[in-house]
């Protein structure tokens, strides 16, 4: 007898074979030692395939799937005829029975003639309903941070456009969907923007880059020099200077200065190790080349317009308003001097690396247009322990052998190196890897599981209205902001704010009765988009609420 | 609560039974949350999908007619599901649904393709290896395999999940163990069964 075909011998090996096939090849393999071995090897792997082990839901799995469906049942019975379906379908219903009317008036228009005057003067003054249209994907209005607008939110979101904007806020469109419907993103109108989205996202430096001298040396005079060569370091003296009059500077926390910590980069483009030492040293960050960024950051950056306050008064207040909030102490040696703090030295020997200049030759769309000093202002803000401090307190607490700077972010385009905010690190750990954010005024470590866990529930949720339903729950928590919903973007504003995606950003907040807000990407958990002024440590509490309200539900 | 068949259960929730519909969930959250785990390596989205198949269950169930088993029924709707995460989350594939306000152009999407550090601490080499080759089978074969392999769905009821013939179904079965016999063959000479 010969032998049986693979694809036979594993159908037998799967019980996939009739009876009486299956009884053929049993005889087969009697005698034949090849197909009995090739049998033994399915059955074989099958067991190799056992190793792999099933994954255990979380142990909150039964709760959100009860909540889930609790809201479904909840959605059903507030919702009642105006539920999508029941809403179209009602909806086409009316369209009909008042084209049905309109026939019927038009035919006996046409039989009795016009009406009266009377009738005419009477009907003008109570014109006759018009059919609803038809709903579905509407133009939602600009979003404002209204009463209306948070009692909707926490009623639950409701269909239909959010409330006007104030002139004086102009967040970014905002659709507030009801949870659990499936409404299409609508589209946005065009408004005045005020969101500044800025993240520079700087890949890892390659060997050659790290090993090609730096352009410039980061001096430690020229940091607290009243003058620079970049205008914008001027300006927002004068900002500062008026703001620190006008409002007062609220007292920082000072400490005994430190060096930045040396990241000397290893031949394979890694940074080197974490050290605290006494002479300052050179950082690096990675960055990515490309001329048609310098031309595009040219072009784009604002720094005279802002200075000179011809931007607008929102952006003074706002710049006024993010100074306040970083304001040195008002009585640093140095006044209120950019970045300055009492007590804080100079940086010596601090070399610019290359990829200051990189920031600005960024591909577009990716990076802020960053002109020269963003690495020095970021520096001169933070050439204290309190930053190195809670990073290696962050570091140390990870156990992490390496770290790397690899982005800065600031809200400003138009003036970053006044606003940054914060700094990404790459950590490393033998083969483990993890990225933090590191705030630059609060100090807050935005540790990367929790924003990426966030960012992944955000993202993967297959219905974006449970997106929107998980925020508002979260937010909800926290009563001074208010959920903006999904906050879109347009593209003829992405250029200037750097958004490097135009459409659906991400999730909304927005602080009361103030134009600052942050809209979490919801692509990317480090693409923070958010206004000047804006308290990161709000954003942390945010992030932390949201996730704690995942995990419980 | 006595041992009840799955459609004794559905036809239960269909009539407004909580318990009933508790039953379903307890006897599947791990299955499910298991064979998307599996499929996508996302936990998150995982537990999401998962979480979603109950949600449609239970939309769905005074729509439920036992027309076909629970079990093909339920693995229907949880392989669509993640079949479309799976389409959906190709770097090349766009979003359509979320293109700009405009409608100029769709919003290109990244997924992060690392492990997490959870599952790189977790996972042992063997299972690496196990897990990497049937990540690397094609959608319809690797949904196949975890199917009946893991979920333990006789082919039958797979050739209705995937709404193919049972010929089919035998032949990505087939296609994919082929594939899953030479990628694994080290774990097969030398490995502990």
């Amino acid at each position: 007898m010969r032998c049986f075909e693979r694809a036979h011998l594993f159908a037998y090996a799967h019980r996939m074979l009739e009876a009486r096939e299956a009884a053929e090849v049993r005889a087969h393999l009697e005698t034949c030692v090849a197909c009995r071995a090739m049998v033994a090897e399915y059955e074989r792997l099958e067991s190799v395939l056992d190793e792999w082990k099933p994954a255990e839901p979380s142990p909150w799995f039964d709760a959100r799937v009860r909540q889930a469906v609790k809201a479904q049942g909840a959605a059903r019975a507030s919702a009642g005829w105006m539920r999508p379906l029941w809403s179209r379908l009602a909806a086409a219903s009316l369209v009909v029975l008042v084209l049905a009317v309109s026939l019927v008036t038009y035919r006996s228009y046409k039989v009795s003639g016009p009406p009266a005057p009377a009738q005419k003067a009477a009907e003008l003054r109570n014109p006759p309903r018009r059919a609803p249209e038809a709903s579905g994907p509407t133009q939602p209005a600009p979003y404002q941070p209204s009463k209306a607008a948070r009692s909707s939110h926490g009623e639950g979101l409701g269909t239909g456009p959010a409330p006007q904007p104030s002139s004086e806020s102009n967040p970014p469109v905002v659709a507030a969907k009801k949870a659990g419907a499936s409404v299409e993103p609508a589209k946005t109108k065009r408004q005045p923007e005020t969101l500044l989205a800025e993240r520079m996202e700087i890949p890892a430096p390659k060997a050659a880059d790290l090993e090609s001298p730096p352009r410039r040396v980061l001096q430690a005079e020229a940091l607290n020099q009243a003058a620079r060569p970049t205008g914008a370091l001027e300006a927002r003296r004068d900002f500062v200077s008026r703001g620190g009059e006008e409002r007062g500077a609220s007292a920082q926390p000072t400490a005994a200065p430190l060096a930045i910590q040396a990241l000397a980069p290893t031949p394979t483009g890694a940074a080197g190790s974490l050290q605290r030492t006494a002479q300052p040293a050179p950082v690096r960050i990675g960055g990515v080349e490309s001329k048609a960024m310098v031309a595009q950051s040219q072009a784009q950056v604002k720094t005279r317009a802002v200075q000179e306050g011809v931007e607008g008064e929102s952006s003074a207040t706002t710049l006024r308003r993010a100074e306040a909030q970083s304001l040195p102490p008002s009585q640093s040696p140095e006044g209120p001097a950019v970045g300055g703090t009492a007590g804080r030295q100079p940086l010596a020997g601090q070399a610019v690396p290359p990829a200051v200049d990189r920031l600005a030759q960024a591909p577009p769309g990716l990076l802020a247009p960053v002109p020269p000093g963003l690495l020095e202002s970021f520096l001169k803000r933070h050439p204290d322990a309190v930053l190195t401090k809670r990073l290696l307190g962050t570091l140390e607490g990870r156990g992490a052998t390496k770290a790397t700077f690899t982005a800065v972010v600031a809200s400003d385009p138009a003036d970053p190196a006044t606003k940054v905010k914060g700094l990404v690190v790459q950590l490393e750990d033998g083969d483990r890897k993890a990225t933090v954010y590191v705030d630059d005024d609060r100090d807050e470590a935005m540790h990367e599981d929790s924003l990426w866990e966030f960012q992944r529930r955000l993202e993967r949720l297959p219905d974006k209205d449970k997106a929107l339903e998980y925020w508002r729950r979260a937010g909800s928590a926290n009563s001074e902001w208010t959920f903006g919903g999904i906050a879109h973007n347009r593209p003829a504003d992405s250029p200037r704010y750097c958004c490097p995606r135009n459409g659906v950003l991400g999730v909304g907040w927005y602080k009361h009765g103030e134009e600052v807000g942050v809209v979490i990407d919801a692509l990317d958990p480090f693409r923070l988009f958010y206004f000047p002024g804006l308290e990161m440590a709000k954003v942390v509490e945010m992030v932390a609420a949201g996730r704690a309200f995942l995990n419980a539900n | 609560m006595a041992m009840e068949t799955d459609l004794e259960l559905m036809l239960r929730v269909r009539g407004g039974d909580a318990q009933s519909f508790e039953e379903l969930l307890r006897r599947y959250r791990v299955p499910l949350v298991s064979y998307f785990c599996r499929l996508l390596r996302d936990r998150a989205l995982a537990e999401d999908l998962a979480q979603e198949v109950f949600l449609r269950v239970y939309k769905a169930r005074e729509r439920y007619q036992p027309d076909a088993r629970f079990t093909t029924w339920l693995y229907r709707i949880a392989t669509n599901l993640a079949l479309n995460a799976l389409r959906d989350r190709k770097p090349e594939v766009l979003l359509a649904e979320e293109e700009d306000s405009e409608g100029e152009r769709p919003i290109e999407r990244f997924v992060d393709p690392q492990p997490s550090a959870e599952q790189q601490l977790v996972e042992c080499d063997r299972e690496r290896l196990i897990r990497q080759a049937v990540e690397a089978l094609p959608p319809n074969q690797r949904a196949a395999v975890i199917l009946h392999k893991y979920q333990e769905v006789d082919y039958r009821q797979i050739a209705g999940i995937l709404k193919v013939s049972e010929s089919a179904v035998k032949s990505l079965l087939f296609r994919a163990y082929e594939t899953l016999r030479v990628r694994l063959e080290p774990l097969l000479r030398g490995g502990q069964i």
